[in-house]
């Protein structure tokens, strides 16, 4: 409290010597001067506000966004989602593809000063792999974590897993201290709330509700950077504050769609913001139509490619997502530039052929006008799928479908799906997690139709090929034959649609053209930020 | 007591010392009301285009018919302008005052119904009767109205039915509490003794003797109810909690909110249908209240 009344303060008399500066806007300039390399305050918005400030126990969206500004990992990955050296500088796996090598970063230390050695990259993985949420499924086939030499680390598996590599950025696989953790209940260390970390920043407060302040690394082990002083993160849950923080300036930044999507393009249009929608690579999000292939309509496959051919995926990203979004008719998002097969059938809008589809499948128009009556779910997670929900509705309706659509809380929703199973077709959103063996295969494997488990296979789809192309894929080393399986896969499962892939949400981030070098790997703002440069206001 | 004839009870109730019906009187003093007036009009024709619905804005008010952030007297087809998927923001307000009147009157009814039963059963009986039944109403005045029908939405599906049912459910209680009042107050009265010389039973007494009389100042509070349960409505909907299904102005404001800096008319055409139906409502129950006022009409019960 008495830290949130002394930031606002300091921002009083900050804002009262601007005022009192402007004549002598030269001097204040000068005043401002970066003191060592680059300087300034960067204040970055991020929502929801974290449980945690380190993202070893949770996959929470507030908690990754802040995460890997003191606690890195062992890789960054760039666009197309390349590893890049960050605690790592190099890796080798054997043919087999059983025994991974780490060549670790020298001379790190951590925030306390004790040297960053393997011993910690060992421990961290096991740690990840025992309490992250997706830990357990990523590294399920780790057997033991070598350590022949403080900067060497061998990960030994008991199958191959060719996605561990890609499963290394900071916010996904945090490398912790193990001189902090090893004591006690990891989910409830002290340093989730006050992290220790060998990142660019370094903690100082967190005023819960309020904010969290950082400052620069002064031993950070890139000599020179991080280019700020420091690092103010606001945790403002409010859409339309948002909006109004980044407009004043009084946020430089914020990712994620901070702002409500119908808001960015009069925010893009103020002179000093701008958008960008680069940075969705690492966990591009896949909006959906799921059928459950066991309702007496859908499970013909007829009936749900006529409703892929009664959808104008121009429309959603035009109307729906007012441009922030693209096409992807794919199980895997055009952004994964590894995997994405652009070859897939994506049903383009065509009323009749639909038409056609629903009469061979038995399905009539009766004397009403309608062939037959479902009801439509939808994930309340993001708003605009109500506004999807309409659309779906009005386009079904010209093809004789009557939709209802269903409103309901979020764990209802989850409830109705995954555990009670009781739904017709529902909207949702799935990511494509850091590889498709990762974030692609739980919707489509037959053996992931678990009941209660949310975000399995929801539409009980079940095809052999399918599922020995998925397992062929998870445990094969070389890509290229990777990429081959999960092609096959792709076109299978976009011409069976037991669930329309529609559009890839871009999410923008926001930012005050002062900022610059904010968004340079393929997990955005999830990055360190230790290019991040600001000009002075 | 001696077993009365059957035709006993009217018989007394006729000749005992009975308040003159003040409904003509009433009714001539909200006539006289300027506002009232005014009210009665608009919510007349609001019932009107409600009903005539189909015909007034022909075809599904849900169907994305033109550009989307259409303005107001732009487009000769959506003459209010469109919202964020193109639908016709004037279609939404004609179709959207059926919900609104609907649920707004249902959900009144529901209230008066249990609001009277238990006002007149803890009124007339008094004693154990009362206070269970006071300490009943107590317990929900005592939860947030919104709160309780958020919850009690979130519960069940939102639909038409279940939305009138929960803002009939919070809406009960201060009828409950007036009727009561009522109740107590006219218990004592000669006409009310008189019935009950006579032998009336209970039944008769609360509905015929003394309900009739109780009822004026649950009639101006009910006008106001109906403006309370359309609001209600309107929040829910503005929420995202109302039926998806269904075109109501909540819903309608609630739609536009994202895009309230940059197409403000989204949210303000349908808000302003909801300020004027509510207005009109407020100015009934007050022309109402005033009416049947006995200090004001110079009647004296």
């Amino acid at each position: 409290m008495t830290r949130s009344r002394g930031l606002h303060r300091r921002a009083l008399l900050a804002s009262a010597a601007s005022l009192v500066a402007l004549p002598f806007a030269g001097i204040e300039s000068l005043s401002a001067a970066p003191t060592g390399a680059g300087g300034g305050t960067l204040t970055y918005a991020v929502f929801p506000e974290p449980t945690s400030l380190v993202a070893i126990s949770t996959s929470g969206g507030g908690d990754r966004l802040v995460s890997a500004k003191v606690v890195e990992g062992l890789f960054t990955y760039d666009f197309e989602l390349k590893p890049k050296p960050q605690l790592a500088l190099s890796w080798s796996a054997t043919p087999d593809g059983l025994e991974y090598t780490f060549n670790l970063r020298p001379n790190v230390k951590w925030h306390d000063g004790k040297p960053f050695t393997s011993a910690d990259v060992a421990f961290s993985l096991l740690l990840v792999k025992e309490i992250h949420p997706r830990g357990r499924a990523t590294f399920a086939n780790v057997r033991a974590v070598r350590t022949p030499d403080p900067l060497t680390a061998v990960v030994v598996l008991s199958a191959p897993a060719p996605y561990l590599v890609y499963a290394l950025a900071a916010g996904e696989t945090p490398i912790v201290p193990k001189h902090v953790y090893e004591t006690g209940d990891p989910r409830t260390n002290p340093a989730n709330q006050a992290p220790i970390g060998t990142g660019p920043f370094v903690f100082k407060s967190w005023a819960k509700g309020s904010h969290a302040v950082y400052e620069r690394n002064r031993d950070y082990w890139d000599a020179g950077k991080p280019h700020l002083d420091r690092l103010v993160v606001r945790f403002i849950p409010d859409a339309g504050a948002r909006a109004a923080a980044l407009e004043s300036g009084e946020v430089d930044i914020s990712g994620g769609n901070p702002v409500a999507l119908s808001d960015l393009d009069r925010l893009k249009a103020l002179p000093n913001l701008a958008i960008t929608t680069e940075g969705n690579n690492y966990q591009p999000q896949q909006v959906q139509l799921e059928f459950n292939v066991a309702n007496r309509y859908f499970k013909d496959q007829r009936v749900r490619q006529a409703v892929a051919h009664a959808l104008d995926r121009k429309v959603i990203v035009d109307t729906i997502y007012f441009g922030y979004a693209i096409p992807a008719p794919s199980p895997i998002s055009p952004l994964d530039a590894r995997f994405f097969d652009p070859t897939v059938e994506t049903y383009p809008l065509d009323p009749a052929n639909a038409e056609a589809l629903l009469d061979a499948a038995g399905l009539p128009r009766g004397a009403n006008g309608n062939r037959f009556a479902v009801t439509l779910d939808y994930n309340p997670f993001a708003p605009e799928r109500l506004q999807l929900a309409y659309y779906v509705k009005q386009a079904l309706a010209k093809i004789g479908i009557d939709v209802t659509i269903r409103t309901q809380d979020f764990p209802t929703f989850v409830k109705r799906v995954y555990t009670d199973r009781d739904f017709d077709f529902e909207i949702n959103g799935l990511s494509n997690i850091v590889d498709p063996t990762v974030g692609v295969q739980r919707a489509y494997w037959s053996k992931n139709i678990i009941k209660g488990v949310p975000f399995s296979n929801g539409s009980g789809y079940s095809n052999p090929e399918v599922d020995r192309l998925l397992e062929a894929a998870a445990i094969e080393p070389s890509h290229e034959k990777r990429v081959q399986l999960f092609n096959a896969f792709q076109q299978i499962v976009a011409r069976e649609v037991p669930l329309i892939n529609l559009v890839t949400k871009l999410a923008a981030t926001v930012y005050n053209q002062r900022v610059s070098d904010h968004t340079v790997t393929g997990d955005g703002l999830e990055g360190n930020f230790s290019d991040v440069r600001v000009a002075a206001k | 007591m001696t077993a009365p004839s059957p035709s006993a009870p009217a018989a007394v109730a006729e000749t005992a010392a009975r308040p003159s019906r003040p409904t003509m009187r009433a009714l001539r003093a909200l006539v006289g009301s300027r506002p009232a007036v005014a009210g009665l009009v608009v919510l007349g024709l609001v019932a009107l285009v409600a009903i005539l619905a189909p015909f007034v804005a022909p075809g599904d008010p849900l169907a994305m018919v033109a550009r989307p952030f259409v303005r107001p007297g732009v487009s000769g087809a959506v003459p209010l302008g469109s919202d964020a998927l193109g639908r016709d923001l004037f279609a939404g307000v004609v179709h959207g005052a059926r919900a609104s009147l609907v649920i707004g009157l249902a959900a009144t009814v529901v209230g008066l119904l249990v609001g009277t039963l238990v006002g007149a059963t803890a009124g007339y009986f008094g004693g154990r009767a009362d206070l269970v039944l006071v300490r009943l109403i107590e317990l929900f005045q005592t939860i947030p109205n919104f709160v309780l029908v958020v919850v009690m939405v979130a519960i069940v599906q939102p639909t038409i039915v279940t939305i009138t049912l929960a803002i009939g459910i919070v809406s009960w209680p201060p009828v409950a509490r007036l009727v009561r009042a009522e109740f107590r107050a006219l218990g004592a009265r000669d006409f009310v003794l008189a019935a009950r010389a006579a032998g009336c039973g209970d039944l008769h007494m609360m509905l015929r003797e003394i309900l009739p009389n109780a009822l004026p100042p649950v009639i101006s509070t009910a006008s106001v109810m109906v403006a309370s349960a359309i609001l209600m409505e309107s929040a829910l909907s503005f929420l995202g909690m109302g039926d998806p299904n269904l075109v109501s102005w909540g819903a309608m404001v609630g739609a536009g909110r994202d895009s309230l800096r940059s197409a403000w008319h989204v949210s303000a055409v349908p808000g302003l249908a909801i300020v004027v139906v509510v207005l009109a409502l407020n100015f009934v129950g007050e022309g109402l209240e005033e009416a049947f006022d006995p200090r004001r009409t110079g009647e004296r019960r």
